[in-house]
């Protein structure tokens, strides 16, 4: 992923007016066959990553479609100049009516994804009598406010049993602030938000999260090293496609004397 | 240049060290004033550099807010459906969340 272009702050500024989507690569079959008509490759496979600017109802591509901004855009400062234009041919309507929990599609993912960005996680555990949809209507308008927009990243589940590798968690429906594992496959319960947890008592516990502790930085190739000498493995849910990655992959798991590379099909274990 | 080892594998690293030193004292020996004195002020630089480096790591490291950033939805339908009803352009990204099999690392 390109940080340069989407750490930026002109660009952070600039996708306010935008509603932005980022996609797991090789984690849903039914988004793949989305990226698959947005943009592939030479070889017609899709590749690791995927950017373009689009139009509300997705017919129109705003911009080259590539694998990453500078596809299309010299500097992060033309994107966000791009961006900013485009915003003003749209008239936006009321934002705050009835906001989506930007969330990833489920805990594990979710988990990772945190991971990956360094960020701190928000989990809804959802049962019977606590509804997910009333977590995540709480949770919703804060994620997009100006004090923690961008800050966390959301998932819910219905299933506890799936954050058996977060540690000082006992299962009980809620909202979890979890700090994310190395590698995205387990993590610490931070602070627990039992259901009737007024939204206020939620908001100022983020924010103070959020004031009192940093991004988390990796080192690329020491991380995927040391992952692969550990046996930190992640199984896609579709096959990866991308030529570059799937030899990146066999060369980490031929040198670390594990098996070859695949998928894990939807519905597969 | 090369450096005479023991073949004693008990001063291991210890002995490598031990002739360093001898080689360099005879490398100043041996060097006009002008050269030592270059050689003084470029020892001096590359210090400070490395001080500096040090510095600005630490800073760094010790940001201790969390930025603000893009935020992304994950699901394609929900991003879909909040284009839909806010009339918004779309900024589409996708990427894999492991890098050769490793999780955690885009």
């Amino acid at each position: 992923m390109d940080r340069s272009f989407l750490s930026n702050e002109k660009v952070i500024e600039a996708s306010r007016n935008f509603v932005c989507i980022r996609l797991a690569t090789y984690e849903d079959e039914a988004e793949a066959e989305f990226l698959r008509t947005v943009y592939v490759g030479r070889t017609g496979d899709l590749e690791n990553t995927v950017f373009v600017l689009m139009s509300p109802d997705t017919k129109e591509n705003l911009c080259r479609p590539g694998r990453s901004p500078n596809f299309a855009f010299r500097s992060p400062n033309s994107l966000a100049a791009e961006m900013n234009k485009i915003a003003e041919r749209y008239e936006v309507t009321d934002t705050n009516a009835n906001p989506i929990l930007p969330q990833l599609k489920d805990v594990r993912l979710g988990l990772n994804v945190s991971s990956c960005d360094g960020l701190p996680s928000v989990v809804c555990v959802a049962d019977g009598n606590n509804p997910a949809d009333l977590m995540q209507n709480a949770l919703a308008p804060m994620a997009y406010s100006e004090e923690l927009a961008g800050k966390f990243v959301y998932s819910t589940t219905t299933d506890a049993s799936m954050l058996n590798s977060v540690t000082n968690y006992l299962g009980q429906p809620g909202i979890l602030l979890i700090e994310p594992g190395d590698y995205g496959l387990d993590g610490k319960l931070v602070q627990y938000f039992s259901p009737s947890t007024k939204t206020s008592v939620i908001e100022k516990a983020l924010i103070n999260y959020a004031n009192s502790t940093g991004k988390v930085t990796k080192e690329h190739s020491s991380h995927v090293r040391t992952g692969a000498r550990e046996g930190k493995t992640w199984e896609t849910e579709i096959p990866v496609e991308d030529r570059n990655s799937i030899q990146a992959q066999q060369r980490s798991r031929g040198s670390s004397g594990r098996g070859s590379s695949r998928g894990r099909r939807p519905g597969g274990n | 240049m090369k450096f005479q080892t023991s073949g004693n594998a008990d001063f291991g690293v210890c002995q490598y060290v031990g002739n360093w030193k001898f080689k360099l004292k005879e490398i100043v020996m041996n060097t006009s004033v002008s050269r030592r004195l270059k050689v003084a002020i470029g020892i001096r630089i590359v210090i400070g550099v490395a001080v500096m480096t040090t510095v600005s790591n630490c800073i760094a490291q010790g940001n201790s807010e969390l930025p603000s950033g893009i935020v992304w939805h994950g699901v394609l339908t929900d991003g879909l459906a909040d284009a839909k009803a806010t009339n918004r352009p779309i900024m589409l990204l996708s990427a894999a969340p492991q890098c050769a099999g490793v999780p955690g690392m885009w």
